[in-house]
């Protein structure tokens, strides 16, 4: 079922266990099946069960302990959008490393990871991504355009 | 950042494909003069492409893909607390989540395309400078014409066989899904109508929407075609079109 592999998948970038990632995507069925009449025909259903998943995930326990984490996009002046100078052909970014990719994304804020996956892995719209994380589109596009700044710094090392 | 290259926000927008055409435009024309933009692009192109690859990195053990596997095969009547709803409404809403589930959504998004597919030839055929290849309301003259053109044949009933007040008005060789179709053209009441007629199994999937922006939809199946109407005429009568021309196959 593949709609249940990026479930989990997700799950597990959110919660960071595999058993916990578990819990997560069976509540998160369990509440769908529940709510299905609510889901609009011609509507993106992965977009409704992400949703879903996420909404469920704010309530977890980890999500209670993770948000007393201080994320850096709260503050701008710490995380400044603006170029650092150099020019891409200077920078060796380690694409080809899927290994260190991970771990790049595991170093970034929950807020920033969420955002960068729901458009880069799950390929979901600007608008979708938006009604998922309850933001206007122009929130969605800032922080992707942190998350992929930050995805960068850290991947040629010079995290501020 | 100097102010003449593209924000971080545009380029993103850009590789995201959620530029409007005008300011795709606009970005590309940019690109076209600048070095380091184009680089900037391509670079977050390519993160893009990785991220996605490394992202897709958990996946669940078989025993807790089973496990979940059985909570998405319940169906809602067994669970406590669930809202009042008729058994039946339960039994489709169920067999739809967990085809949902299982295809991934491309199901529900591929019957979506085809019903914007279908609304945009509809509402092509509406303009003013929109004239149908065949302009006819005899099923006589509609239906030779399509001979050749198609790699079936389909009937039309006669005009009094048809839902009252719809009249045939013409017809079109048009492609749905990538496929032969006909799109015939009718006329309910003062509103229009379109039935696209295609052999069955040629459309990747079949449209389960039934209304978009005003506009309903219905699909019906008969002698190996499938059929699908739109119009802005109410449910119920571009369904008893659609049954109607359904039944004459």
């Amino acid at each position: 079922m593949p709609m249940l592999g990026l479930l989990y998948n997700h799950a597990q970038w959110l919660v960071r266990d595999p058993a916990e990632a578990e819990d997560l995507v069976q509540e998160t069925l369990s509440k769908a099946l529940r709510a299905f009449d609510s889901f609009e025909a011609g509507t993106n259903f992965k977009a409704w069960i992400f949703c879903i998943l996420r909404n469920t995930f704010l309530t977890s326990r980890t999500a209670i302990a993770h948000s007393r984490t201080v994320y850096l996009e709260d503050h701008p002046d710490v995380l400044d959008l603006a170029e650092s100078g150099s020019t891409p052909e200077a920078e060796v970014i380690k694409l080809h490393d899927l290994a260190t990719l991970r771990e790049a994304l595991m170093e970034l804020a929950p807020r920033l990871r969420e955002v960068i996956l729901l458009c880069d892995l799950e390929e979901l719209k600007y608008r979708e991504i938006a009604e998922i994380l309850d933001v206007p589109i122009g929130t969605v596009m800032s922080r992707l355009a942190r998350a992929r700044k930050m995805l960068r710094q850290i991947l040629i090392g010079e995290r501020r | 950042m100097s102010p003449d290259h593209l924000l971080p926000e545009t380029i993103g927008a850009l590789i995201d494909s959620e530029l409007s055409e005008v300011d795709r435009g606009a970005a590309e024309a940019h690109l076209n003069g600048c070095h380091i933009c184009a680089l900037r692009v391509i670079e977050a192109s390519q993160l893009k492409s990785a991220t996605s690859r490394a992202a897709r990195n958990f996946a669940p053990s078989q025993e807790a893909l089973a496990r979940l596997t059985a909570v998405a095969q319940q169906t809602p009547s067994k669970r406590a607390p669930v809202v009042p709803i008729r058994t039946m409404t339960w039994a489709a809403a169920a067999a739809m989540f967990i085809l949902a589930i299982a295809l991934g959504g491309r199901m529900l998004r591929q019957s979506d395309m085809l019903s914007a597919e279908i609304l945009d030839q509809h509402l092509d055929t509406l303009s003013d400078t929109a004239s149908p290849e065949v302009v006819s309301t005899d099923r006589h003259t509609v239906k030779p014409w399509f001979q050749g053109k198609l790699p079936f044949s389909f009937n039309i009933p006669e005009p009094n066989a048809l839902p009252a007040d719809t009249v045939l008005i013409g017809a079109d060789l048009t492609y749905v899904d990538g496929k032969a179709a006909a799109q015939l053209l009718f006329t309910i009441h003062k509103h229009h109508a379109s039935v696209f007629v295609t052999q069955t199994g040629q459309l990747s999937e079949f449209v389960r929407v039934t209304a978009r922006s005003g506009f309903h939809f219905s699909a019906g199946r008969g002698g190996g075609l499938e059929l699908l109407g739109v119009s802005d005429v109410n449910g119920a009568e571009l369904d008893a079109l659609v049954a109607k021309l359904a039944a004459a196959q």
